[in-house]
């Protein structure tokens, strides 16, 4: 590069020798005297050349390496400022160039990461795919949200890397169209989830279109709460409806002349009045429930010890305990702290665990209530020789209105809100429960409070 | 012009296996989570898709090589497409059948060894992609690695034959359930082969070498 100026400099230098040959021309110079004064010349030529390659090539070939470097991305490289003429201005220049560069780069990476950090911590998963079907962006979420095979993916074909034909097909008809398109994907693996699908043309270059966003948002939760509501809201009806049916019934039959015959009519009295407390209980329960859910009920904490409460509940039962002729087993270790509950409360906790296991465990059998301290927790087990369980059904025992034989429980007196309840109230002291199970064999529900502080 | 061609052809016969994938997923999901809406999906709405993008890749195929006389790896590619073609097309009726036998089979109680056939299903479906993803990346080595799972598919077939033979042998009932039990399982492990079959013709594509038929010698 610093060829022309050598070349130019060259040319300058025989210039001006072939200029002292022409004043020695013009000087008529004698034979002898030529040689001195061409060694003259010569020396005079070759000195202000060596001036003027310090002056000029050397400076011109330093800017140019550091600008070469520059083009690399190194910036640690400054220009000397020493000369107050042209070069040193260009210097001046270059040095100038190379930091606002260097800022450039900065702010360009700053925003890169940032936007790239953004679209990392969001829930949805985002897509970018360009007008030649390639994969300009694409956030984490999706690799776990569509099960992704490869994480190698951004310049690959959209259809190569999202192996989902319904996504697919309504990528390539937004890419064709250049249309919206929202659709609700069902996905099955690698579980089965529900995601909202929104494609949106962009415009990335002035313009024309140049590709699609999509945009998934998982409704998998949001469907499912949904589900669970509107399910709800048929199973109370459903079972508000049923002694309901009974009572008018009943009470159809008594107009229509049974009232003129005591004996009948009395019977039917007390139908109603027990479907009348079937209703009551449900309704109660169903409150309870409401509450505790709405946390509109206060909690009146305070360090409760497990033995009195379980003592209080199994007061409540002796009764049904003594007509099946169960056993009933109780052991509490001496030490074992008090937990921190709302005394009431857990008593509602035990008193339904209590009732169930009386219920579900057939005339002679055997209930077992223990407890232990586990780490920051009191753990209390409510173990029967009952009915038991299946496992299929396990899982799904504290929902609401759930029912494992639904014609059993129903004939037990239970309104299907026990053990939702259970798990509320224990959700509420923040603790957990569990439960194990095995058919014909019996069942142990745990109770996890935390410990008073 | 046989570069895009190719490529064309490749893009529809990924297209073609994504579908053919999830055929077989909701095939057996649908028989998992007891969900005959999703068998619906595969026989009413999916199978008259697959045929349509066998159709097509047959034709593309044809026209490629009439257009372009292709050769070496060019040729091999569009060959080997047009094999992958027919596994495609025979997975996809292997789905419809998986899921004709899933409705009869959901609609009654179940049989015992139905625990064996998700863990099957998962591994042939699991060889499928495998081999899809080998095509996509061209990379032989990802294409063996799936036809060793072939065995893992056959044994699991030949266990969830000896416990239907055996629950066929005490309830006299369950007969016809246990024959379409074992058909899932037989369209399964057809699934796994056409997977292999998939990737042999990978390897081919790639290092211009068939190795059909004698695995194990000198893969």
């Amino acid at each position: 590069m610093n060829k022309v100026f050598r070349n130019l400099l060259l040319v300058q230098l025989s210039v001006i020798l072939a200029g002292f040959v022409g004043l020695g021309w013009a000087l008529r110079l004698s034979a002898q005297q030529w040689g001195p004064f061409l060694l003259g010349a010569l020396v005079i030529v070759l000195l202000s050349g060596l001036v003027l390659r310090g002056m000029l090539l050397r400076p011109i070939s330093r800017i140019g390496k550091a600008a070469e470097k520059f083009a690399q991305g190194d910036f640690r490289g400054r220009l000397p400022h020493i000369r107050r003429d042209e070069l040193g201005d260009l210097a001046d220049s270059l040095n100038y160039l190379s930091d606002e560069l260097q800022k450039k780069i900065a702010e360009v990476t700053k925003d890169r990461t940032e936007v790239k950090a953004i679209l990392s911590s969001m829930e949805e998963g985002v897509i970018v795919i360009g007008r030649d079907e390639r994969i300009i962006l694409l956030n984490d979420p999706v690799y776990r949200m569509l099960d992704l095979r490869s994480r190698d993916t951004i310049g690959k074909s959209y259809w190569e890397i999202l192996r989902n034909e319904e996504i697919n097909s309504s990528l390539k008809e937004a890419l064709l169209e250049k249309k919206t398109v929202r659709k609700e994907i069902h996905l099955l693996t690698p579980a089965d989830s529900q995601f909202l699908m929104q494609i949106s043309p962009v415009v990335l270059e002035k313009g024309d279109l140049t590709g699609v966003v999509a945009v998934f948002h998982d409704v998998t939760e949001f469907n499912k709460l949904a589900q669970m509501r509107s399910d709800f809201v048929a199973n109370v009806s459903h079972e508000l409806k049923t002694p309901l049916t009974t009572i008018k019934g009943f009470v159809e039959t008594l107009k229509e002349g049974a009232l003129n015959d005591p004996q009948k009519a009395e019977r039917f009295l007390d139908f109603i009045k027990t479907h009348t407390e079937r209703l009551e209980l449900l309704v109660n329960d169903l409150l309870s429930l409401a509450s505790i859910e709405s946390k509109e009920v206060e909690m009146r904490w305070g360090g409760v010890r497990i033995p009195e409460v379980v003592q209080t509940a199994m007061a409540i039962c002796k009764e049904s305990i003594r007509q099946k002729k169960l056993t009933v087993e109780i052991s509490f270790p001496e030490d074992l702290p008090p937990v921190r509950a709302d005394a009431g409360k857990l008593e509602q906790v035990f008193l339904n665990l209590l009732d169930n296991a009386v219920k579900f465990t057939p005339a002679g059998g055997r209930i077992t209530v223990s407890a232990v301290q586990e780490g920051g927790y009191v753990r209390t087990d409510f173990r029967d020789t009952g009915v038991g369980i299946a496992a299929d059904h396990l899982p799904r025992i504290f929902e609401r209105f759930y029912r494992v034989d639904k014609a059993r429980n129903r004939e037990q007196g239970g309104t299907g809100l026990g053990l939702s309840i259970v798990k509320h109230i224990v959700e509420a002291h923040e603790g957990k429960v569990s439960v194990q199970s095995e058919p014909e064999k019996g069942s142990q529900f745990s109770v996890y409070l935390p410990l008073a502080a | 012009m046989l570069p895009q061609k190719i490529s064309e052809l490749k893009k529809r016969l990924i297209e073609y296996a994504t579908l053919v994938e999830n055929m077989i997923d909701r095939s057996i999901k649908g028989l998992v989570g007891k969900n005959e809406d999703l068998f619906y999906e595969v026989m009413k709405r999916d199978e008259p898709r697959a045929n349509n993008f066998d159709r097509e890749i047959d034709e593309m195929c044809t026209e490629t090589i009439a257009q372009f006389d292709p050769l070496a790896r060019d040729l091999r590619m569009v060959l080997m497409i047009l094999k992958m073609n027919k596994d495609l097309e025979r997975m996809a009726d292997h789905a419809v059948n998986i899921s004709e036998s899933g409705l009869f089979l959901i609609a009654r109680p179940m049989l015992r060894p139905l625990d064996l056939v998700p863990r099957m299903a998962e591994t042939a479906s699991a060889m499928l992609k495998d081999s899809i993803s080998a095509f996509i990346q061209e990379d032989s080595d990802t294409a063996r690695k799936v036809l060793e799972k072939d065995k893992i598919v056959d044994d699991l077939g030949d266990r969830i034959l000896q416990e239907v033979t055996a629950f066929m042998k005490e309830e006299h009932d369950g007969i016809k359930r246990s024959l379409h039990l074992m058909r899932i399982a037989h369209n399964l492990e057809r699934i796994a082969d056409l997977s292999t079959n998939i990737c042999e013709e990978v390897i081919y594509i790639v290092e211009g070498k068939d190795i059909k038929h004698h695995h194990g010698s000198e893969i």
